[in-house]
């Protein structure tokens, strides 16, 4: 149904240990009184997905922000690659090859797709003037591969479709290389054809190498993407699981009672069904 | 990419987006030719000659109104920098040309105060520039108490009259150059878009790595400039400065209304809100013309305005609904 070539098989087996392209150490946000994200650790390996879940207020999302630039932590450290790094705004996590897809798209709506996937790093000619053509025809090279179907690059992007805005936002994140990728709800507001289409992208990413953060509520789409689950309960991890090892049933688990399987009495799952 | 086809794709992506200015023009030519019927010894230059003053502060809102803010004070900052320019031009008649472009000067430092307001205090920018509307208002009436100073001859001179045939007013020219060698090469740079970015989705643009601050201090600059410009406009047209500002605010907000800039932010040019103004003008004068008492004829103005506005979002509905 969908034109994107596809990997020759779908690498969801876990990646080698090697060193983690992102480790994130005792991360710590607070807003007032409320510690949003507490002493958390979490890292994530060259062509991994990482599946962060939990429930509304969790801290899943201001975790992203901190990677992401758009949030600076209180305290706690962040590698790449080993090396320690400051992140204080999106300039900075571009600069480490940290791209990040948001839930409620961060696109400019009066601008066309060429305009939006270079927003912030803008191709210039001659004179210092933009660079339509470059711009466009790079957008068309990459839509190319990411969404064949798109063909509509001199609108604004308001009036594209959920699923093509999406591919807008992937492109942008692509497009310069990224290393690291983070989806926060990537399928959220899409229908089940363009949400098949966001997965198979996924897996083709990964397969590129590229580590992703994957936050979803959606329990399907973790499990069938992530190779680990790291799942977090008023701001603290309450632990990471190979998806291998893991039933959806023990990781709805986690998410609403904040326990590892292990801790989970019999009653307490079954007062879940 | 050579110079030839970027003015191609230019003019063609604005052929293509900007169906709104067209109409505007071609309501405007319709305007102008029931005009001469009413009085055929009307001509363009006597309306560009009025509408200059104006034009430019509708060029200087549209800026910082695509940009997501608004410039209240921007009739406050016309009349600082026409009182400048005429009692500077009084007491240093020789040196005509550095206090014209020394007041563009104090147009871009004003507009940058009132940006960096804005940014530094994160209050709204209607607020901010409220409150400046009267900080620049007073100042003005610190440099000149009463009417007073003097233009000098060459701003007349280049305002005035027309160039060749009667349907090229100088006015117009001055107008069109001037608005065209800031804006034209700013829509087409990194400053340009993320104007248009930051009024279209702000966060969006921040997340997306560009510098919010600094472009909107740059935007209302650059209102701040077009301000300056529409202050010594009024030092040509009148001759001297008047430290009470006119009813520049309220018409420039007008124009870019009906010029098709979105008082949301990111949408619109420079060109809809220019012709706006013209057309604001000349619905003015054919009032006038057909003996419309003048109270009537603010109403009309107004009513007028409040149809092509509907007649505008309706067509904008329905192209989104196709």
């Amino acid at each position: 149904m969908t034109a994107i070539p596809q990997p020759e098989t779908h690498a969801t087996s876990t990646p080698p240990r090697t060193a983690p392209i992102v480790a994130m150490n005792d991360i710590r946000v607070s807003f007032g009184g409320v510690h949003a994200v507490d002493g958390v650790s979490i890292d994530l390996h060259e062509g991994e997905v990482v599946g962060l879940v939990g429930g509304n207020g969790a801290g899943k999302s201001t975790l992203m922000k901190v990677l992401s630039g758009a949030q600076v932590p209180d305290s706690g450290e962040i590698r790449i690659n080993g090396q320690r790094v400051t992140i204080h705004n999106p300039r900075d996590a571009r600069a480490h090859g940290i791209e990040t897809i948001y839930q409620t798209l961060a696109l400019a709506d009066n601008l066309d797709a060429p305009s939006n996937v270079f927003l912030g790093r803008e191709l210039v000619g001659g004179l210092g003037t933009l660079d339509d053509a470059a711009m466009e025809s790079a957008t068309r090279e990459l839509m190319e591969r990411l969404n064949p179907r798109f063909k509509n690059f001199k609108a604004a992007v308001a009036s594209l479709s959920g699923g093509q805005r999406q591919s807008v936002a992937i492109a942008r994140a692509i497009q310069f290389n990224a290393q690291i990728l983070i989806m926060d709800e990537p399928t959220a507001a899409l229908g089940p054809a363009e949400t098949a289409q966001v997965r198979e992208l996924i897996r083709q990413l990964k397969a590129d190498g590229l580590g992703i953060f994957l936050i979803s509520h959606d329990i399907h789409d973790v499990f069938d993407l992530s190779d680990r689950i790291s799942v977090m309960h008023q701001g603290e991890i309450v632990g990471t699981v190979e998806r291998a090892g893991v039933t959806t049933d023990q990781v709805l688990a986690m998410i609403i009672l904040g326990k590892k399987p292990d801790e989970v009495t019999s009653e307490e799952l079954a007062a879940l069904h | 990419m050579n110079g030839l086809a970027g003015a191609r794709s230019f003019v063609a992506r604005w052929a293509r987006g900007d169906t709104w200015t067209v109409g505007l023009i071609v309501i405007f030519v319709l305007l102008f030719i029931f005009t001469k019927a009413l009085r055929s010894t009307y001509g363009l230059d006597a309306l560009a000659i009025a509408s200059l003053p104006v034009a430019f502060a509708a060029a200087g809102q549209a800026i910082v109104v695509i940009s997501g803010g608004i410039d209240l004070s921007i009739g406050s900052v016309m009349a600082l920098t026409n009182v400048i320019a005429a009692s500077l031009l009084a007491t240093y008649p020789e040196l005509s040309v550095p206090v014209v472009i020394l007041v563009m000067l104090i147009g871009a430092l004003v507009g940058t105060v009132n940006g960096v307001l804005v940014v530094i205090s994160r209050v709204p920018d209607i607020v901010v520039t409220l409150a400046m509307l009267f900080v620049w208002a007073g100042a003005a009436l610190l440099v000149l108490g009463t009417p007073g100073g003097s233009s000098t001859p060459w701003l007349r001179e280049i305002t005035t009259g027309t160039l060749g045939i009667e349907l090229v007013p100088r006015a117009l020219v001055v107008l069109l150059v001037v608005v065209g060698l800031v804006w034209i090469p700013l829509r087409r740079s990194r400053l340009g878009l993320s104007i248009y970015a930051i009024g279209s989705n702000r966060l969006g643009a921040f997340r997306s790595g560009v510098h919010v601050e600094g472009t909107k201090i740059a935007a209302y600059a650059l209102t701040g400039f077009f301000a300056s410009l529409g202050g010594l406009a009024l030092t040509a047209s009148t001759g001297i400065g008047t430290p009470i500002p006119g009813p520049y605010l309220l018409l420039s907000v007008a124009a870019i209304v009906l010029g098709g800039v979105s008082l949301a932010g990111g949408r619109g040019g420079l060109l809809g809100p220019i012709v706006g103004i013209y057309i604001l003008g000349i619905i003015r004068a054919d009032l006038t013309f057909m003996g419309m008492e003048p109270a009537f004829s603010t109403v009309i103005q107004g009513v007028i305005m409040v149809i092509v506005v509907m007649v505008g979002a309706y067509l904008t509905l329905r192209r989104r609904e196709a």
